[in-house]
């Protein structure tokens, strides 16, 4: 019993898994394309941090649609301080740069090390989504985000990334929620629903369902003892839990 | 009924009153040097600068400054160097600062916070990860802080572990508004016990997913501090 099954047809919540997959790697792509201009900035040596600026109209070009927060944070630099060039806000008229209290002796320090955003990809040297989480860094919001590691000479060097709102996610997946046509929602590697289609398993509640890891690990779809499946987001530490 | 929600979406459209922002400016810029948090001495930003870290515009910020002058908490040099500098003042002004505050709404004030933390705790014990208990029970460290820091990050955690964006921007305005008073350094001596220890307990209560636990524990942890605070100032005001 809970022991992977084969299945033959397509399982109901598989277009939805397609449909998120296909968002986050979007979005993934907008880091991406941050880390790769950050990167190169380190080509002629480590620059100062002041010299983030430059990326100012990537980054901000980067926000929109359902990336509402992006940009880089860096490991200290050549003048000793931390790169930080994040902007936030898709309206235009919105736009604001973000500011980080980054004085230890300050009531609203922020310590960068401590976020699972910028800690997972240094320890992993791998892309991470956080979250559902309480953004009450940046924009105070529920928020994703999806970070990238950028790598100096084979180093961790900061994280480029972008973030999205849980509630603007919910709205752009709604037809596809609607369209499963069973019980469902979309779950982190933790059983924490972003977005579902039943009262009961609303976002922000957890699933308590240890075949979720088990499944993200496999990259395999799973149906479960009480005939749920457990449909991963391609690699991604997302998966859809539909129920009979 | 109708009438119930018609007279409820009149106040919510009540048109806000600009010289209340410059008096909530002045009461924190008040709360912040009264309570050390702004020292002697110390240059504040520009107008600019205020006026943006505050949401505010500019005339209500030189309106709050101009007030802080009159009661002596700032000074105004002009010229090179310029600027509004912190004049920090005696014990006594602390004491006369607390003193003058409304029991009444620091009593209704205290009420909204104990709700909110409450409920915060509440739904925290509900939605915990073992990966969100250990960042809350890494809050509860000694890390020589003030109480009043404490305070704000194990409160402001326990929000976020609730999923609660709302819940968490509201820690952070009362803990501005009434953290630096509730958390005094002059409230909180030796035999007020550990804050630490109230923080584990509730860490506890949530991480056992016990929720009506970790609420009441919450609530009487503020209702404490609230009960000293109320005390000074019926202690103050006293002829």
């Amino acid at each position: 019993m809970g022991q992977a099954t084969t299945r033959t047809a397509a399982p109901a919540g598989a277009a939805l898994a397609g449909h998120v997959t296909t968002l986050a790697e979007q979005t993934f792509t907008v880091a991406d394309q941050l880390r790769r201009l950050t990167e190169d900035l380190f080509a002629g040596g480590v620059p100062h941090s002041a010299d983030l600026a430059v990326l100012r109209p990537q980054v901000v070009a980067a926000l929109g649609g359902l990336i509402t927060g992006a940009g880089v944070i860096t490991t200290p630099l050549a003048d000793d301080r931390s790169g930080l060039e994040w902007w936030m806000d898709s309206r235009p008229e919105g736009r604001t740069r973000l500011e980080l209290d980054l004085d230890p002796a300050s009531d609203t320090f922020v310590d960068v090390s401590r976020q699972a955003w910028f800690a997972v990809p240094r320890t992993t040297g791998r892309r991470h989504v956080t979250g559902p989480y309480v953004d009450y860094v940046c924009a105070e919001q529920y928020t994703l985000t999806f970070t990238v590691p950028l790598t100096v000479r084979g180093a961790f060097a900061g994280i480029a990334g972008a973030d999205v709102f849980v509630g603007d996610l919910e709205r752009a997946l709604r037809p596809a929620l609607r369209a499963v046509g069973a019980s469902v929602a979309l779950v982190n590697t933790q059983g924490r629903v972003i977005a579902g289609n039943t009262a009961h398993h609303i976002t922000g509640s957890l699933v308590r369902e240890p075949h979720i890891r088990a499944a993200l690990q496999e990259a395999t779809t799973q149906t479960l003892a009480d005939g749920a499946s457990v449909i991963p987001c391609g690699t991604l530490p997302l998966a859809v839990l539909t129920w009979p | 009924m109708g009438t119930d929600r018609a007279s409820a979406r009149a106040v919510v459209f009540t048109p806000l009153d600009p010289h209340s922002r410059a008096e909530t400016v002045v009461r924190r810029l008040t709360d912040a040097i009264t309570f050390g948090l702004l020292t002697d001495a110390e240059q504040l930003p520009s107008e600019a600068e205020l006026a943006a870290q505050f949401g505010v515009s500019r005339v209500t910020v030189r309106e709050a400054l101009v007030a802080l002058r009159h009661r002596d908490l700032l000074e105004t040099r002009r010229g090179r160097g310029g600027g509004s500098f912190v004049r920090a003042p005696a014990d006594t002004v602390l004491l006369a600062r607390l003193g003058e505050l409304s029991l009444p709404n620091l009593q209704d004030t205290a009420d909204h916070y104990v709700a909110i933390a409450g409920a915060a705790a509440r739904l925290a014990a509900q939605r915990a990860t073992p990966d969100d208990i250990e960042r809350v029970e890494e809050e509860t460290r000694d890390r020589g802080w003030p109480v009043h820091r404490v305070e704000r990050a194990f409160h402001l955690e326990v929000a976020a572990v609730a999923q609660s964006a709302r819940l968490a921007r509201e820690e952070v305005r009362f803990a501005t508004e009434l953290g630096t008073l509730l958390w005094s350094p002059v409230l909180h001596s030796d035999d007020t016990g550990d804050p630490h220890a109230e923080h584990r307990a509730i860490t506890a209560a949530i991480a056992e997913g016990d929720d009506d636990l970790a609420r009441r524990l919450t609530e009487e942890h503020i209702e404490t501090a609230v009960e000293r605070l109320i005390n000074l100032h019926l202690t103050l005001v006293e002829p």
